[in-house]
């Protein structure tokens, strides 16, 4: 059931429907029944997946919660013959147990979702290296499906494992409540990813018809709409154009790949943050407040700003759960340590530096498709980001020799153009037919350049997906989605402005911008809306 | 307290840390700093810190990295 079928908005509005006349203690039981029909409408056999892990997560999460209680009971016991060491010997004990637990649960979590999306992958390098060494043998494929929204729910349920292992909060008892948690429909798709502390506990609480939550949440499901039928699956056309032949067929040039970059980072982040809009705003009209999952990264300044406002619930999982445990572990802080002393503080600090973003970066990679193209941009990624702080020093040096202002307007205009170009060409990285394209394209970015093209002179960039009417329509919407973001930077809140307005102009700017993705979205009975990017992850 | 500043100034000798108390609002220290500070003080001090340690606030001023010592101190 897409977000953006009319389908999807009838099963939206009874559900919230269902929601609010329900008593309040049901409120839970009618998001879970809900969830699980929103699920299986998406395969019966999908459900057998989220059940499966549900359970296990559960019970698991139970299982290091009653290690952790019976520790604690017998410290209470021994009472006053308690010595120190004695309680510290017996946290460590059992911290040791829970950590076993913790690390074959989510290896088990790991495994299913690797093997469930990646098998046939790996068994298709098997065959090809039987075929390149000649030998005449094949591993026969394995009939599996990916359950819908498989990524997401398996990387909520390793960070329940997770901080329950920590001890950060006590394991949910009540195994409906925890299975809501894993299957709430409107971020099962594609996300954003959820923590339980937070939208675990929304979840199971009640809430009251509030006329501000229906109509913030439908205000920005309206966002959403805009960003994925408007501007998201206008571009794909571009994007498709440039990327779907091989460069060596000579079709394109440097300026054209170049029309076809901003087109596909223009189709991405309106199909995916348009889709968590969709989400967002759902569960807002339930009085439910998912993560943030974009800020505006078309003003990035660095690769590491662009990360922390791109897809960042992901962000955040891998900060808590990969990146820091990384650069806390004992080798990494070990060898951090050595090189200090050897080599002075710059030396100790590049060993996290360099190691915990090759593993965050190689780990976003494959979670995105194991194939040389991600994995190649998620080094990509983590060199530069590397790269960047062993650079501060030159940077600085630069910058005070060089007399740069760098609060100055220029100087981050400058930095936003320079991140951009260094998007680009990660995007080219996975865009492109092939790795060996992708070299192509970027070294023809940046040698073979055609103004006329550019800017319209010829009228060959109306040969490109689109015709010169709905380039207009592009152009246009897409100045909206920037000037809305520039209102943003600027610490505007567009929703709460807008609510300041006179009614009249209000209603009538909302009912106009319906009408406009009416008229304007790619959309209708016949078509078929694509499907969202990040579905597939 | 000195033991401390001792352990600090091993890591970054630049930073005046007995007068600072903004370290990371200011972005004097980043996150790879906060990484060898954390290796240091397990070592030193026998305690364990976690990525739930890893707040700002425990990290503004040698004062708040003192409390956060004494207080795994305690807890063990």
């Amino acid at each position: 059931m897409p977000f953006t079928s009319f389908r999807f908005f009838f099963f939206l509005a009874f559900v919230i429907f269902a929601y609010y006349v329900v008593p309040k203690k049901f409120q839970w039981f009618v998001l879970l029944v809900s969830s699980y029909a929103f699920y299986l409408y998406s395969g019966v056999e999908n459900v057998f997946f989220i059940v499966a892990t549900t359970l296990f997560t559960y019970f698991s999460g139970l299982l290091m919660q009653s290690m952790r209680n019976k520790n604690q009971k017998k410290i209470e016991a021994l009472g006053e013959d308690l010595t120190v060491d004695k309680k510290r010997e017996l946290k460590k004990e059992v911290a040791k147990k829970i950590h076993t637990v913790q690390v074959i649960t989510v290896l088990i979590n790991l495994g299913t979702l690797a093997s469930l999306k990646y098998l046939n992958l790996l068994l298709g390098s098997v065959n090809d290296m039987f075929m390149l060494f000649r030998w005449d043998a094949s591993v026969p494929f394995v009939n599996l499906i990916v359950p819908l929204g498989l990524s997401y729910y398996t990387f909520n349920s390793i960070g329940y494992l997770i901080d329950i292992g920590r001890g950060k909060y006590a394991a949910e008892k009540h195994l409906g409540k925890f299975a809501l948690f894993v299957s709430f429909f409107p971020s099962v798709v594609q996300g954003p990813l959820n923590r339980f502390a937070d939208v675990g506990i929304q979840l199971q609480q009640p809430h009251k018809l509030e006329y501000d939550n229906l109509k913030n949440g439908a205000l920005l499901i309206l966002w959403g709409l805009f960003k994925k039928l408007v501007i998201a699956d206008r571009v794909s056309a571009i994007a498709s154009t440039v990327f779907s032949s091989s460069f060596a067929a000579g079709e394109y040039n440097g300026s054209q790949i170049l029309f076809g970059v901003i087109a596909y980072s223009f189709q991405i982040y309106g199909d995916f943050s348009g889709g968590t809009d969709i989400t967002r705003g759902a569960a807002q009209m339930m009085g439910i407040e998912l993560p943030l999952n974009f800020e505006r990264p078309f003003f990035s300044t660095s690769l590491g700003d662009f990360w922390k406002r791109w897809h960042m619930s992901l962000g955040a999982w891998m900060r808590e759960y990969v990146f820091y445990p990384v650069m806390l572990c004992r080798p990494v802080s070990n060898l951090s340590k050595k090189m200090r002393k050897k080599h002075g503080s710059y030396a100790g600090k590049m060993v996290p530096s360099v190691a915990a973003p090759m593993v965050v970066f190689f780990l976003i990679g494959i979670w995105h498709g194991v194939t040389s193209q991600y994995v190649v941009n998620g080094l990509y990624n983590a060199t530069l980001i590397s790269a960047s702080v062993a650079m501060v020093p030159v940077y600085n040096k630069l910058i005070e020799k060089l007399h740069i202002n760098t609060e100055a307007f220029s100087y981050r205009v400058f930095q936003i153009l320079r991140t951009t170009v260094l998007l680009f060409i990660s995007r080219i990285i996975v865009k492109a037919p092939s790795l060996h394209d992708a070299g192509l394209m970027i070294k023809a970015l940046f040698t073979s350049v055609d103004f006329d093209f550019l800017l319209g002179f010829n009228g060959e960039i109306y040969k490109m997906g689109v015709s010169q009417k709905e380039m207009s329509l592009i152009i246009f919407s897409v100045l909206i989605l920037l000037v809305v973001g520039v209102l943003q930077e600027n610490g505007m809140k567009i929703r709460e402005t807008l609510a300041k307005q006179n009614i009249v102009f209000r209603w009538a700017l909302v009912l106009a911008f319906v009408a406009f993705i009416l008229i304007f979205g790619v959309y209708g009975p016949d078509y078929n809306s694509s499907s969202f990017i990040y579905g597939n992850f | 307290m000195e033991k401390l500043l001792e352990i600090l100034k091993s890591v970054r000798d630049d930073i005046d840390f007995e007068n600072e108390d903004k370290l990371i609002d200011n972005e004097i220290l980043d996150s790879f700093d906060i990484v060898s500070i954390v290796g240091e003080l397990c070592d030193a001090y026998d305690i364990t810190i976690t990525v739930d340690d890893m707040e700002p606030e425990n990290f503004n001023s040698a004062k708040a990295i003192l409390a956060l010592v004494e207080r795994l101190i305690d807890e063990m």
